[in-house]
């Protein structure tokens, strides 16, 4: 399509404040990166010099371990609320219109405006140590002070917050499926698992494709949740981030954690849009 | 007869009581005071004390700015804006104000400006390098290890019972941005280390991380309160302030004199006011000198629970546990080296994400 002068001219204002708000303080962190941090400063010095060192740092298992937890503890809470909110947002496609799938939409809304602590406050309150349904870890053979009960706590906390906004998008591209295609596949004999299956999964596949870059992209830069229900103990990268920033005042090494952040989250993203397509032909 | 009111006329009606709010609202309000000055302080009962004695002057309006954690977390803020920092007075401690002349942010205390400087004893007074003083001390607070009796399954006598297999999952123990890490350089006094030679502080803290002791880390002083009201845990270390604010409800044992153990030692730390460059760096300087009278300093040292900085102000009765005869200091206080410590931090913050969090 070719921009009109017009239509470009338009566009001006959006491309301005892109610039301004993402691209130069963006720039500035790469910069940042890459500067000598001295301890006791605060920040690097305007004539500090270049060097790679706080990407050396991060060359140890100790911190590929803090990526990973924060990717695979991500992936999990991701399938998890996929795996949940699916359901829930064929249910609602489902409706007629009416009061009862306005009700429905309304409380998934409502729930998007639950502030994230008050999320994981309430779980940490029920399910934590001190919770009244503390014992819930003895299901899984856990003590409420274990490693991985910490981890399935985090994973809930997670979960609460992307199940709703995951939902929203599915019921979106859900209503726009005919259920009559399901329909004409049970009247040749199909059964209805398999006609769902084989019709409903591979036409929603662009939704649940977004659903799911939505969900992650909010999973991996999660920072009460860790910060909370972690109790100091599981670490995301951004709690991380946060600590270089505002607590230690190393801003170089806070910015390059930021930026291999950055480059894996934009890797998996691009990685998995590549599969997909292959897969379903999602562009 | 009624009248009616048409739609139009309530929305002109409603529209332009709006626009006169909204003019209103760019009248400069500082005409009701002579001054106006943005203070940061810390939030709850310090915030709450220091309104309370700025309610009673009339000479400076005060916009209350409140730290977000550690005194540390302002610092960025500061660094985005200076020289045109949105701040004038900020409430600091001993590593942060370090950190802040080292930056060159700090405006030399004028002696004329603040006359109730010279009623505080000069070993809390930090200097730059020409010895001029930057930072008004307003108290002297204790870090120490204490715990909840009601909660804790056994009575700790020395730091080496914190590796006691009781306490599985019941110490709250802070990461090494808050309080400077002292809690470390205490564990590394109990092995004969100290803050210059920390290694066995990281020795002992490798054995308490694998016991499974540690059930919470704590990265603000509000953490520490709320795991400690809620039971989660029952042993910490933090300044007393904390301590008395659980032990408002519940009984808190301070191991503050501790005979013959050389990890339980207290931590003596001062909180100052310090004063940005700027200028209302002059109208800062006097509105910390009205809250350093005695009377006024006694007040808010009383409330928060820390000894006053100004020599002629008392001490509270509560602060039984953290105030020592000069005998009593020489055996369980220390006053740690808060300038070189204040540049370690971040090396050791680095180095318990290493090899300390995959432990726990």
């Amino acid at each position: 399509m070719k921009l009109s002068p017009r239509a470009a001219l338009l566009l001006l204002p959006s491309a301005a404040i892109f610039l301004f708000l993402l691209i130069l303080p963006l720039a500035n962190v790469i910069d940042e990166s890459f500067k000598l941090f001295i301890p006791g400063r605060i920040g690097s010095a305007k004539d500090a010099p270049y060097t790679l060192t706080n990407y050396i740092e991060l060359i140890s298992p100790a911190y590929a371990k803090f990526f990973l937890d924060t990717f695979l503890l991500g992936l999990f809470a991701c399938a998890i609320a996929l795996f949940v909110s699916f359901p829930i947002a064929y249910y609602v496609a489902r409706q007629p219109v009416g009061l009862k799938r306005k009700l429905a939409v309304g409380f998934l809304i409502c729930m998007m405006f639950l502030s994230a602590l008050v999320r994981v406050y309430s779980l940490e309150l029920t399910f934590g140590p001190v919770g009244f349904l503390k014992q819930v870890s003895t299901l899984f053979g856990l003590t409420p002070n274990s490693r991985t009960y910490i981890e399935l706590l985090t994973i809930a906390g997670l979960i609460h917050i992307i199940i709703p906004m995951s939902a929203l998008i599915l019921v979106g591209t859900l209503q726009n499926i005919s259920p009559r295609l399901v329909e004409a596949a049970q009247a040749l004999g199909a059964p209805r698992w398999k006609a769902h299956l084989s019709i409903t999964i591979p036409l929603s596949a662009r939704g649940i494709l977004s659903a799911f870059l939505v969900s992650y992209t909010l999973c991996i830069s999660a920072f009460v949740v860790p910060l909370i229900l972690g109790k100091g103990r599981l670490l995301f990268i951004s709690n991380l981030i946060y600590s270089r920033f505002s607590e230690v005042a190393n801003y170089p090494s806070g910015a390059a954690m930021s930026m291999v952040l950055l480059a894996s989250s934009l890797l998996i993203i691009y990685v998995v849009t590549r599969i997909a397509a292959a897969r379903w032909g999602t562009e | 007869m009624t009248r009616k009111t048409t739609r139009r006329q309530f929305i002109k009606l409603t529209s332009g009581g709006i626009a006169a709010a909204g003019l209103g609202s760019l009248w400069p309000y500082r005409a009701y005071a002579e001054e106006s000055l943005v203070v940061v302080e810390w939030g709850g009962i310090y915030v709450d004390s220091m309104k309370e004695l700025a309610a009673q002057q009339s000479k400076f309006d005060i916009t209350w700015e409140l730290h977000s954690g550690g005194a540390a977390a302002i610092l960025p803020k500061i660094k985005g804006t200076f020289p045109n920092a949105p701040y004038d007075l900020v409430a600091s401690w001993s590593p942060v104000t370090k950190s802040m002349l080292n930056e060159g942010w700090l405006e030399p205390i004028d002696l004329k400006l603040v006359p109730n400087l010279s009623d505080v004893a000069d070993l809390f007074i930090q200097k730059d390098d020409q010895g001029r003083p930057i930072n008004i001390p307003r108290g002297v607070g204790a870090m120490a290890w204490g715990y909840r009796q009601d909660n804790c399954p056994i009575e700790i006598n020395s730091i080496d019972d914190l590796l006691s297999p009781k306490l599985k999952g019941l110490i709250m123990f802070p990461d090494p941005i808050l309080n400077t890490n002292v809690q470390m350089i205490t564990l590394a006094r109990a092995r004969g280390g100290d803050e210059l030679n920390m290694e066995p502080g990281w020795e002992f803290m490798k054995e308490l991380a694998e016991s499974g002791n540690i059930g919470r880390v704590a990265h603000s002083d509000a953490e520490i309160v709320n795991s400690l009201t809620s039971g989660e845990t029952c042993v910490t270390f933090s300044a007393q302030v904390n301590f008395q604010q659980v032990s408002k409800n519940f009984p808190v044992k301070n191991l503050t004199k501790v005979p013959g153990d050389k990890g339980l030692k207290t931590a003596y730390f001062t909180e100052s006011w310090v004063v940005l460059k700027g200028k209302n760096a002059q109208q800062a300087m006097e509105f910390a000198n009205y809250t350093m009278s005695p009377e006024n300093n006694e007040a808010f040292s009383r409330a928060i629970g820390v000894g006053p900085a100004n020599s002629k102000a008392k001490a509270s009765e509560t602060l039984a546990d953290v105030t020592m005869t000069p005998e009593e200091l020489e055996q369980f206080a220390f006053v740690p080296d808060w300038a070189y410590i204040g540049a370690e931090v971040d090396g050791w913050m680095k180095r318990w994400e290493q090899e300390i969090v995959p432990l726990l």
